[in-house]
């Protein structure tokens, strides 16, 4: 192991202690500075809302982004830029253990306020929504209709103006 | 994925083999050179299935940021005439048209855009009949593999999510549902997601996302024009708003590709957005030119 790159030690949900460059885990958002000041602390940060799995999965996106350049700060224009544009390595790699562990990572990435990870992968979840109706919407997602009949044909009427 | 029922055909297997075979490549950036001319007597000058192969079209339309674009590139083709395209090219395309059947189906995603491109298939080859290139036995296969594809893509049912004790959408924080819904750009998806249950309905009810929405769809002065001038932007109901603009200024909400085809004007390659391109000329300042799938297609001499 180099010595020299400093390391943050972060414990999950199941007590498993990762060890992560601070090379790595820059792309904590908030958190850096949190960890920074543990760094020369023996004992690690626990976060129990991440499991190990999710942790891994975490740490080898943001090994394989950690040369990327920060989005542009301009967030006027958010939208205007696609919100499909999704790499085929991310689309691959956020896709491949289904839809609970999507769902693992949006949290922990929402947690760890990493925030290139965590907008990609609501892209990922929004074109789950695009082009659905509504009883396709829960289908997918095993939402539970809880309109009464009243109150949905009231929403679907209101909702209207937007069906061709 | 884990259903055993007829139904429930589990297509992500199918693809299994070819999304595997490029899964460990580290830099994928194909690109073309040959380009002749310039606006619309810009021409390629390789062949449709050589181009269609050097940029690896198939690959792309298989991608979430791909998918419309190429969607879209093969309905132009289609709608120029199959008659005119080789039959390599035509094989070429009904092989990627049914791989990108299969990525809907086991993604349950882009349906809606998939039907589009399968009803532009069939029409195209019940008009190019007369003068089709080919034997009549190849053409009436054709005809059978979309009229197949458009059956099984009729008979798809979504796969319900089970009650497994895993993250459902709900469970998730609500700054990241929001986060989700705001990737979202056209207003119907939003309304569609709102009537799936009450608390989803207040999410899709917010006035900041509709606010943004407006200005996404319209321009500012569109907005101001429908505005009185006292009127503070918190005091609007950005929802009313938005259908206020709808219905004066557009109709439709065509979003923005994902990936799309670029066109350099350093070095005069054709390559794709998202997997950028090697320049030769990289000391020149970027610039680059978006090419529409109409304007792709007329770069062939068809």
């Amino acid at each position: 192991m180099n010595k020299i790159v400093p390391q943050i030690k972060l414990e999950t949900y199941e007590k498993e202690v990762f060890e992560i460059d601070l090379d790595i885990a820059k792309k904590f958002g908030k958190l850096v500075p949190v960890l920074q000041e543990l760094l020369n602390d023996d004992k690690p940060l626990t976060i129990k809302t991440i499991n190990s799995g999710t942790l891994k999965k975490i740490i080898t996106w943001c090994t394989y982004h950690k040369d990327d350049p920060l989005p542009p700060e301009d967030d006027d224009n958010k939208m205007k830029h696609s919100t499909e544009e999704v790499s085929s390595w991310d689309d691959k790699f956020l896709q491949e253990d289904g839809q609970a562990a999507l769902f693992d990572l949006i949290s922990a990435a929402h947690t760890l306020d990493i925030d290139g990870l965590l907008d990609v992968a609501c892209k990922v979840v929004a074109t789950m929504i695009k082009g659905k109706a509504p009883e396709e919407i829960r289908k997918v997602f095993n939402i539970k209709n809880d309109f009464t009949q009243q109150e949905e044909d009231q929403v679907r009427k209101e909702n209207d103006w937007c069906e061709d | 994925m884990y259903y055993c029922s007829k139904r429930y055909i589990d297509y992500s297997q199918i693809l299994f083999a070819s999304e595997r075979m490029s899964a460990d490549e580290d830099i994928w950036q194909p690109y073309i050179r040959h380009i002749q001319g310039t606006g619309k007597e810009r021409r390629i000058t390789i062949s449709l299935s050589e181009t269609l192969q050097k940029l690896e079209v198939e690959k792309v339309a298989l991608s979430i940021g791909g998918f419309r674009y190429c969607s879209d590139f093969f309905r132009s083709l289609l709608t120029v005439g199959l008659n005119k395209i080789s039959g390599t090219s035509q094989k070429q395309i009904f092989i990627a048209i049914e791989k990108m059947l299969f990525k809907a189906l086991s993604s349950e995603t882009n349906l809606i855009c998939v039907r589009k491109l399968l009803m532009t298939a069939l029409s195209s080859l019940e008009k190019g009949e007369r003068n089709r290139i080919g034997s009549k036995r190849l053409w009436n296969k054709h005809m059978e593999t979309v009229s197949n594809m458009l059956c099984r893509l009729d008979m798809f049912e979504i796969k319900p999510r089970e009650e497994d004790g895993k993250p459902m959408f709900l469970d998730l924080p609500k700054e990241c549902i929001y986060n989700i819904i705001s990737k979202l750009s056209n207003p119907k998806d939003i309304l569609h997601l709102g009537q799936a249950c009450s608390y989803l309905n207040v999410i899709c009810e917010d006035s900041l996302l509709w606010q943004q929405l407006c200005f996404v769809h319209f321009s500012e002065k569109q907005v101001a024009s429908l505005t009185t001038d006292d009127l503070d932007y918190s005091d609007i109901n950005w929802i009313n708003m938005f259908y206020l603009c709808k219905g004066r200024f557009k109709s439709t909400f065509t979003e923005v590709y994902g990936d799309e085809v670029l066109l350099c004007d350093n070095c005069r390659k054709l390559f794709w957005r998202i997997q950028g391109h090697p320049c030769s000329n990289p000391d020149m300042a970027p610039s680059k030119s978006s090419i529409t799938p109409e304007q792709f297609v007329n770069m062939f001499k068809l």
